[in-house]
């Protein structure tokens, strides 16, 4: 068994993404899904050609990018930071996390990633593992029975890490 | 039911399932917490030392799926004895081997211990987490390995399936199903029995059957636990309603938060697949049967059935009006049968151990009348402000305060329990003089909250009730598919309502206009999410009216929570100047010196809570 939560990144050009679901247009959730984890966005160029090869209109497929939660039209950071402020992690003082981490990185909006592209804040509606609140996930990673504080820390080191290498 | 060794499918630390004839079985925990909290170092680190000692041929070493024990994990079982270990690190293993496997005896300090420190208890029976539990759709919980089929098979995995196909028409399934009095749990509560037989009935074809695993309530998650921990009772639930339908092909909707559920299922249904228990031809009984996944992007309106199935057919997914029914119209357009996954757990024990066992667990008579009762069991996501955080399966009937209490061992810090929210955003709060209610479909609407898929949330005295109902507001304004005027417009408002109130700006008037707008949305809404909504506010309002009044009167948020009506500092009886808050403080508002009282400048402070969150003493006092 796999560890939980790992990011899977496909590492296939749209082609291969579409190929995998047969061009077929009902899978059109499916492809997008597939070149938000490559892409980390639905990039413009992605979406036209999906509409052309799938013979979609346009504005059905933004109308799916922006209508599911899931999708992101800008580019995510390189370590998304997502903060969990499902009930549990409310009840635990995740949505405060959410609003003193968004404020000492300077994300104004949620899912903006930071002027130097390392990092983005959002959040999400619960990650299933409620037991743990409050719960962030750094670039993929669970951390569990959290604080602004910890949560803080994590970007510091991974900046450094970014930083020096 | 509880494991006895015997039945327990032991693995070696090779990997290969092996069927027991060991002298010890170590069950760890690989659901999400578990792992979270380092559950496979543990494995690891245990394996290593077990190979060291060469007892690799006496010591079984498996992962499980989650326990629901997760507030404490790692969690690990150990059989013979059932010994119930919990908060492991690998740093135990080394004493653990010495004083279990060697020695013969539990190693103490890290056995399961009640809350209050009562001693070590540590039979799985004799914890209250799991005493009062009844398991019947987690029978197999923390004791197969998910990815193993075999596991499965040992404990009747498919015998359900194969009595069906081989002494059962499909009628008799249905009546079966309807004599169980099994209800949908994925929320409503609709007879599940009934539904079959309809779906059955509606002319078109071919039919499909659709497994509902969307989980959209924001803190809740059986669902995932229950394909984490066991993926195959969820498969033959569906090819059973696939036999009894007349239905040739099923899906998954899975949310695409799940990875490690969609891998679970995944393989799990290559596995059956190769097993020749699904596909062509099962058991030689000339019924066809394919799963697939399809997986969600992030959308909890999409949990309703026609929303569900516009996004499994590719397009947004807004719900269209409830007289179209997707059992007759679903899926393109052909009869659907829509279930939820722990309502397709609960097929295969049904179809094996019969209807009249079922009814005998449970609220009501359900012999006439498929709504006279709630049968069986049901699945809690019990979190928030309990001692034992976890997933918990009860018999109907149990009152909230067994649950609260006995199985989640109360409220910690010595704080005073305040109500639970059932039903997620649609549901409601209880509030303390109802702890005795016994918990069904019927008694929770009653109260104005409801079943719902399974989230319980405990709250204690520091949560502010206006400020939940703005929370699940805040939420569905966000969910809402924006289709019909009165739930995208009607909740913004709401939510501004409650906004003016949480910051001190509303009056009397305000909370009438709010109960006002609360009841037409509820009425005109398109579907169920907009005919939902309100009910955390209504709820709220119905037990903690006071509470909204104290916000607006005397601008004061009793629990203090809401930003704009507290102030924070620090009680200089308690502050021992360890300079720890004002080394956090992101605006530099405190200051004192070293081993002296601190204290808050007021003007400076934004109110983030961070010194409260940093403070060893509790010194950080909130107004
Ligand atoms: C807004 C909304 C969200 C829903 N979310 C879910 C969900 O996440 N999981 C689920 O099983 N049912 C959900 N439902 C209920 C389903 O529409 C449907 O009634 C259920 O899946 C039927 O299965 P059951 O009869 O086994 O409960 C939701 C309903 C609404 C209106
Ligand atoms: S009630 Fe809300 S979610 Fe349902 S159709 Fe109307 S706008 Fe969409
Ligand atoms: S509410 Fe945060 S993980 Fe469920």
């Amino acid at each position: 068994m796999k560890q939980p939560l790992a990011n899977q990144v496909y590492d296939t050009p749209l082609d291969e993404i579409m190929d995998r679901w047969k061009r077929d247009s009902s899978y059109l959730i499916e492809m997008l899904q597939d070149v938000q984890e490559h892409y980390r966005h639905i990039p413009e160029e992605a979406a036209r050609r999906l509409s052309e090869e799938l013979d979609v209109p346009l504005n059905r497929v933004f109308h799916i990018a922006t209508f599911y939660k899931g999708f992101t039209l800008e580019p995510r950071g390189k370590y998304p930071i997502a903060v969990c402020t499902g009930t549990a992690c409310h009840v635990k003082g995740g949505s405060r996390i959410l609003e003193n981490v968004m404020r000492e990185l300077g994300v104004e909006r949620e899912g903006q990633a930071t002027q130097d592209l390392l990092f983005s804040v959002e959040s999400v509606r619960c990650l299933g593992c409620c037991g743990l609140a409050p719960v962030v996930t750094v670039a993929g990673e669970v951390h569990g029975d959290t604080s602004t504080v910890k949560t803080l820390k994590i970007v510091e080191e991974l900046r450094k890490h970014a930083q020096s290498s | 039911m509880s494991a006895t060794p015997h039945d327990t499918v032991g693995r070696d630390t090779t990997g290969d399932a092996i069927p027991g004839g060991y002298r010890i079985h170590m069950m760890l925990c690989a659901g999400t917490d578990c792992a979270g909290r380092g559950s496979y170092r543990v494995k690891e680190a245990l394996e290593r030392e077990i190979t060291r000692h060469g007892l690799s041929h006496e010591v079984a070493i498996g992962m499980s799926g989650c326990r629901g024990h997760c507030g404490q994990g790692p969690v690990m079982v150990v059989n013979p004895g059932e010994i119930v270990y919990q908060g492991l690190s690998e740093h135990d293993v080394p004493r653990l081997v010495q004083e279990h496997v060697l020695q013969g005896r539990p190693l103490q300090e890290r056995v399961h211990t009640l809350p209050p420190q009562t001693g070590t208890v540590p039979l799985i029976s004799e914890i209250g987490f799991f005493g009062k539990q009844r398991l019947l759709v987690l029978r197999n919980r923390g004791i197969i390995d998910p990815e193993v089929i075999d596991d499965y098979i040992v404990r009747d995995g498919y015998r359900a399936l194969s009595t069906a196909l081989s002494t059962m028409t499909p009628e008799e399934v249905i009546q079966e199903l309807i004599a169980s009095g099994l209800r949908g749990r994925g929320g409503g509560g609709f007879p599940t029995g009934i539904k079959w037989k309809t779906c059955r009935e509606a002319p078109g074809h071919p039919k499909y059957i659709v497994c509902n695993a969307d989980e959209g309530d924001p803190g809740a998650y059986m669902d995932r636990t229950i394909i984490e921990c066991d993926p195959h009772a969820v498969l033959e639930g569906m090819a059973i309603a696939g036999y009894a339908i007349g239905a040739r092909k099923g899906y998954v909707y899975i949310r695409n938060e799940y990875p490690l559920a969609r891998e679970c299922l995944e393989k799990a249904i290559a596995d059956a697949r190769e097993y020749g228990l699904l596909g062509e031809n099962i058991f030689d009984r000339g019924f066809d049967f394919e799963v697939s996944i399809h997986r969600g992007a992030g959308a909890f309106v999409c949990g309703e059935s026609s929303a569900l199935m516009a996004s499994m057919e590719g397009r947004p997914g807004e719900p269209r009006a409830k007289y179209i029914h997707t059992v007759e119209h679903g899926l393109w357009d052909r009869p659907t049968n829509l279930n939820n996954v722990e309502t397709y757990a609960n097929v295969p024990p049904i179809i094996l151990r019969g209807a009249q066992w079922f009814t005998s667990i449970g609220t009501g008579d359900v012999s006439e009348n498929p709504w006279g009762g709630s049968k069986g069991t049901k699945v809690f996501s019990l979190v928030g402000k309990v001692h034992n955080t976890g997933l918990v399966e009860v018999p109907m009937g149990i009152t909230l305060r067994e649950i609260v209490f006995d199985i989640g061992g109360g409220i910690p810090k010595g704080k005073k329990f305040k109500a639970v929210q059932t039903g997620g955003p649609s549901g409601g709060v209880i509030p303390e003089e109802l702890l005795d209610l016994p918990v069904d479909f019927d008694q929770l609407t009653r109260v104005g909250s409801m079943m719902g898929s399974g989230g319980m949330i405990v709250m204690d005295e520091t949560d502010c009730m206006v400020d939940i109902a703005r929370y699940f507001i805040d939420f569905l304004i966000g969910e809402s598919c924006g289709k019909c005027l009165p739930c995208r417009e009607g909740l913004t408002q709401i939510s501004t309502l409650l906004n003016d109130i949480c910051n001190g700006e509303a009056d009397e008037h305000t909370i009438t206009l709010l109960e006002e707008l609360s009841n037409t949305v509820k009425e005109c809404s398109l579907c169920a999410l907009g005919g939902s909504a309100p009910n955390p506010v209504l709820s709220t309002l119905r037990y903690f009216r006071d509470e909204y009044e104290a916000h607006v009167r005397e601008k004061r948020c009793p629990a203090g929570v809401c930003k704009a009506l507290i102030t924070y500092s620090i009680d200089p009886a308690r502050c021992t100047g360890c300079t720890l808050c004002a080394r956090n403080c992101p605006q530099d508002a405190i200051s004192g010196e070293n081993k002296k009282p601190h204290s808050i400048a007021v003007d400076l402070c934004i109110k983030c809570g961070i010194c409260r969150d940093v403070c060893p003493h509790d010194a950080v006092i909130v107004h």
